[in-house]
């Protein structure tokens, strides 16, 4: 629903009022002020977010924000100023974040020291909003071309009017949805009446210009509905602040059965694979992102990928396209010279752009450490080169001519080509890399700015392992130790090299000191169990060694069968299968643990964990992974 | 999206923080005359400066355009002030701004279209010439999308003319600044987008009108790397093509010449939206003998303001001095204009019948007419151009610190005594900003190549410098604080400015 449903729905469901609104033009221009700062978060220095993996789909967040009240400039200064009147005392009022309203979960604010900060309640940010939005939309109401309801609404109706304005003001002050109300038939005899009329009005203008001159306004007033605007007090005396808050996380839901057998057969040689996704305001020009694991457990590769290019893909893509067609129309029958040189224009702009995009992925490949992504981006860097290259051909006069369009080597085929390879390869997407050594933390930062006026989208995702392998390492031994018992245990029982014959039937079927056999097979097993390293089940830990514990626990299992089979004096066959499956188990367990996935390059690595596909050459199936959390909260639209 | 959204909440509040919603404006018409400016700033007393300031200089007419938000004025028509009649106009009002309109559009089209390349004298057919291409762009804006224009401006100056010294040689590209002035117009249009399929077809229009006209036409070049200033070359100007076109048109009468001897300033101003300035234009584009030799567009404030300078043909002193006496100002804008109309025609021509009415999108502006002025031809004298910018934190009284930037720089220029004769510095173009704790402007001064190569010969670059230095010691002086570097700037090329 957006802001002009919301605002429709909402004024079916109200009373006609009669009289506006209860604001001042002070609380106005406050209540805008904070909207402006919240959008644009000009005086947020840094973004650090610090991501604590405590269990499996278990992880606490929390957020530190670098304020420099310098850089906020003089009208939003002067707002803060302001704001000091909203309940007195010394304290400026500044917005920090802007958080989705999708949790009840209360945001606390504390500074460098500890201390919670003091914060304007949602209710009164609210009102302050509420109140700015009211005064404008009137202003730009008074602006739209004169028509007749227009004119009604604003200098005659004014019911309607304030209809209007208590419907924004409850939407934004109440924090509730409204639903699509049912529309009735109306009685026989009854008609419209004065309220009816005046509702009537404020939707018929509301509807005129919902996808026009107040289409930015709408949504405004659905970001200013569907967000909260987190308003602390802060000392204005000091520039620098530093403040922390914790708000929770979303986690994907929990993958299917079927899935989750399949991750945990593959934990051992594939890890544990986390995704985090966010999103930055624009206007943020540092983002740093800290990722804790519990002890036991390391990050053995992590990257950071965000959306910045991806507008810019969103342009150049399509651009070549149509280019191509342009480029093949202007090559079979060339137009005039306008139309030539607009399209040369255009072909230049367009191939610089891609030139440029192709150079930072370069960039950031070599800032990784990691080889020169020509091979994935084959098209895109022969544009790159063409557009960059400065070169030209000779005309049949002799003289250099530097058009573009005249290169051999642009084809239509070739932008085409680099269009489908800016989608496939995801070039939109940049990537930064943890490369300190596997330990239980990994950073990963990102340099601003984004694009103008856009938030962007960041996506971090880490491989978690078995800080040793000695949990794998153990209960394979385990399990050969069990089988080699197994199998000692029936060759003494049946007299005999080879325990599985016929001539083993009786002696098994008739073994003497039964109950001294079981003792053997529970005690020794079960001692070398407790000793093995199995993790709790529900942690990441616990995880990673979950295939491990499910070969222990089929080892343990066997043997109590078996076991079982001695003390019931059951028949020597039954005895013989249950020896047979005690060593076979155990063994194909062993052997199991011993597997090993082949290792991808590292760029291929990356690209399975979830890294943007230029990184590798070669095509990779991404390996989904164990758990996926998002950030509850946008800082920005 | 969030900057848009960022940008309309800030436009809610800057009007809000201010006493009144209102922006109070004030036009003034002029004959244009060096420093004129820096003297109608230099009377203004404190906290009635302008927030916002535009002024343009052209064919012997100056219009200065000032906007204040937040003082309380008239909404309605707009007063005209006392000054002489014959020389300068000053028209009052006040306005509610249209706070949806989005001046920083990210994707915008911008060109110049060259009307004529060296004209000797202003003429009917270049009037017609400047208002078919003025309604052709605005015309295009609103099929595009129904987008707003952004500028307008006419007289421009020509992009700089490349040249290869050593055959093509590193080194060798050199670039010649044009003339300060030229009848050509420059435009800034929004785009629905910032793709190709969204910029070629509106180009390919203005192109195709040029081609069939044999106008030339620049784009400005959208090259990562290149900035404002920068042009790329679409259409070379085809002159005999371009004077075919409208001679037929401007020949009716030509018994009595067809020379645009004289104009009548005319400023609209309005709530700035997307259509105005196309219903202004199409409702004087119905009258076939009244051209339009002089134009600017451009919001300040919030408000659009749209000045033209209207031909008047057969314009001896003693009929402007008549049409002065009897001109009209205030009022419906749609009547205003019909009224004007028999003063562009020649004298005792009957006014043509006229169908076409003010569109409601510009119906609700405001209008101010006059005084009618001799036009005086900008070529007579070559002037190379100085184009100036600055950046500046301001204090609490933006107009103040507005005022103190041009004056300073009139001062500067003043001292770098770049007279020659008759001929003196003078400002083509200009337009100041304020927001965001800024104040901020461009502009182009031209000086007369003559003085310039006296002082500096083959040395712009010094000019410039020096420039610099003498309007950073004036600015010292004046607010008593030192100005850093790179707050001012000052070059012969608009894209080499800081």
């Amino acid at each position: 629903m957006g802001g002009a449903e919301a605002l429709q729905h909402a004024l079916t469901g109200l009373a006609v009022p009669g009289a506006p609104p209860d604001t001042t033009t002070a609380d106005a221009a406050v209540g805008l002020s904070f909207l402006d700062t919240a959008l644009r978060l000009n005086h947020v220095r840094r973004l650090t977010e610090r991501l604590t993996i405590s269990d499996h789909r278990v992880a606490h967040r929390s957020t530190q924000v670098d304020l420099s009240l310098r850089l906020l400039d003089a009208g939003q200064l002067r707002a803060t100023a302001l704001s000091r009147e909203l309940r007195g005392g010394s304290v400026s009022w500044v917005p920090v974040a802007l958080l989705p309203r999708t949790t009840a979960v209360p945001v606390d604010i504390r500074d460098a020291a500890g201390t919670r900060v003091p914060r304007l309640t949602e209710h009164e940010v609210g009102q302050l909003v509420a109140a700015g939005l009211c005064r404008l939309l009137r202003g730009i109401l008074e602006n739209l071309p004169g028509d007749p309801d227009l004119d009604r609404l604003l200098h005659k109706a004014h019911e309607a009017e304030w209809l209007l304005q208590l419907a924004v003001q409850r939407l934004l002050t109440e924090r509730r949805s409204p639903r699509e109300p049912r529309r009735r038939a109306a009685p026989d005899g009854v008609v419209d009446g004065h309220g009816a009329q005046n509702r009537a009005l404020a939707e018929r203008v509301l509807e005129k210009h919902r996808d026009g001159e107040l289409r930015d306004y709408l949504e405004l007033l659905e970001t200013a509905r569907t967000h909260d605007l987190v308003v602390v007090g802060l000392d204005a005396g000091t520039d620098e602040h530093l403040l922390t808050y914790d708000t929770p996380l979303v986690v994907a839901a929990e993958a299917s059965r079927g899935r989750r057998t399949g991750n945990v057969l593959r934990s051992v040689s594939d890890g544990y694979g986390l995704e985090y996704r966010s999103g930055i305001s624009p206007g943020i020009p540092a983002y740093h992102l800290v990722v804790d694991t519990e002890p036991g457990v390391d990050i053995a590769r992590m990257y950071l990928s965000t959306d910045a290019d991806e507008a810019v893909v969103g342009t150049v893509a399509p651009d070549l396209v149509l280019l191509a067609e342009r480029v093949a129309e202007e090559r079979r029958a060339p137009g005039d010279r306008a139309r030539h040189k607009i399209l040369e224009l255009a072909v230049q702009t367009t191939l610089r752009t891609l030139a440029e995009l192709v150079r930072r992925r370069r960039w950031e490949c070599a800032q990784a450490g990691l080889p020169e992504p020509d091979g994935s981006m084959v098209a895109c860097a022969t544009l790159g080169r063409i557009a960059v290259g400065g070169e030209g051909v000779r005309t049949r006069a002799g003289e250099v001519d530097s058009s573009i369009l005249l290169h051999p080597l642009l084809t239509p085929d070739l932008l085409r080509a680099a269009a489908a390879e800016l989608v496939e390869q995801e070039v939109g997407r940049d990537l930064s890399l943890e490369n300190d050594p596997s330990s239980n933390r990994a950073h990963a930062y990102w340099r601003g700015p984004g694009p103008a006026g856009a938030t962007v989208g960041v996506v971090a995702a880490m491989q978690l392992r078995d800080t040793s392998s000695s949990g794998p390492r153990a209960v394979r031994t385990y399990a050969l130790a069990v089988a080699v018992a197994g199998y000692v245990l029936a060759a003494f029982l049946a007299d005999s090299f080879w325990p599985f014959g016929s001539a083993a039937t009786a002696p098994l079927s008739r073994i003497p000191d039964a109950d001294a056999v079981v003792a053997v097979l529970l005690l020794v097993p079960g001692f070398l169990y407790t000793r093995l390293p199995l993790a709790r089940p529900h942690t990441v830990a616990g995880h990673l060694r979950a295939l491990p514990r499910m070969v222990a626990h089929c080892c343990i299992g066997i043997v109590a069968m078996v076991a079982l089979a001695i003390a019931a004096a059951l028949p020597g066959v039954l005895v013989q299968v249950g020896f047979a499956v005690l060593i076979v188990v155990p063994l194909l367990g062993a052997a199991v643990l011993e597997y090993r996935r082949r290792e991808l390059p590292e760029t291929g690595e990356l690209v399975r964990l979830g890294a943007p596909r230029w990184v590798h050459t070669g095509r990779v199936e991404r390996a989904r992974p164990h758990t996926s959390f998002t950030s509850s909260v946008r800082r920005g639209p | 999206m969030s900057g848009a959204l960022a940008d309309l909440a800030r436009a809610g509040y800057r009007v809000l923080d201010e006493p009144s919603m209102q922006v109070v404006l004030q036009v003034r018409h002029r004959v244009d005359r060096p420093g004129g400016l820096a003297a109608a700033l230099a009377d203004l007393p404190d906290r009635t400066g302008f927030d916002e300031l535009l002024c343009v200089g052209g064919h012997g007419v100056g219009v200065v355009a000032g906007t204040r938000t937040g003082d309380h004025g008239e909404v309605g028509p707009l007063r005209r002030g006392a000054l002489d009649p014959g020389v300068e106009a000053v028209f009052h009002g006040a306005d509610l701004p249209n706070l949806a309109f989005r001046q920083d559009f990210p994707d915008r089209l911008e060109g110049i279209v060259v009307i004529e390349d060296e004209p000797k004298k202003m003429l009917l057919r270049h009037g017609l010439a400047v208002l078919d291409t003025l309604t052709h762009l605005a015309a295009t804006a609103r099929a595009a999308g129904d987008l707003p224009l952004l500028s307008l401006q006419c007289p421009a100056q020509l992009p700089p003319t490349n040249t290869y010294r050593d055959g093509g040689d590193t080194g060798g590209r050199a670039g010649e600044a044009a003339r300060s002035s030229s009848l050509a117009v420059r435009f800034a249009m929004a785009l629905p987008g910032p793709g190709a399929a969204q910029r070629l077809p509106v180009a390919e229009r203005i192109a195709a009108y040029c081609t069939e006209h044999g106008l030339g036409l620049w784009l400005r070049d959208t090259r990562p790397g290149f900035r404002a200033g920068n042009w790329f070359s679409v259409l070379r100007h085809n002159r005999p093509q371009a004077r075919r076109r409208y001679r037929r048109a401007a020949d009716r009468a030509r018994s009595t010449g067809n020379a645009a001897e004289g104009c009548i300033p005319v400023t609209l101003v309005g709530p700035a939206r997307p259509g105005s300035t196309l219903a202004v234009l199409r409702f004087l584009g119905q009258f076939p003998e009244i051209g339009v030799i002089g134009a600017t567009m451009l919001p300040l404030g919030g408000l659009a303001f749209l000045t033209l300078q209207l031909t008047v043909i057969g314009a001896s002193k003693a009929r402007l001095f008549a049409i002065n006496g009897v001109l009209e100002g205030g009022g419906d804008p749609e009547r205003v204009l019909r009224g004007l109309v028999p003063h562009l025609l020649r004298e005792g021509e009957p006014a043509p019948a006229h169908a076409e009415h003010l569109g409601s999108r510009a119906r609700d502006h405001r209008i101010a007419v006059g005084p009618a002025l001799p036009v005086l031809a900008d070529n007579v004298v070559r002037r190379v151009s100085i184009w100036v910018s600055w950046r500046l934190p301001s204090g609490p009284d933006r107009g103040a610190d507005l005022r103190e930037v041009v004056l300073a720089l009139q001062e500067a220029l003043d001292a770098l005594n770049l007279v020659d004769g008759r001929e003196v510095p003078a400002v083509e173009y200009l337009v100041c900003r304020s927001g965001s704790g800024r104040v901020r402007g461009k502009g182009k001064i031209a000086v007369g190549r003559n003085a310039a190569d006296r002082r500096y010969p083959d040395r712009t670059d010094t000019l410039c410098a020096e420039l610099v230095e003498a309007w950073s010691g004036a600015l010292d002086r004046r607010r008593g604080r030192a100005v850093k570097p790179g707050e001012l700037a000052a070059s012969e090329f608009e894209s080499r400015l800081g």
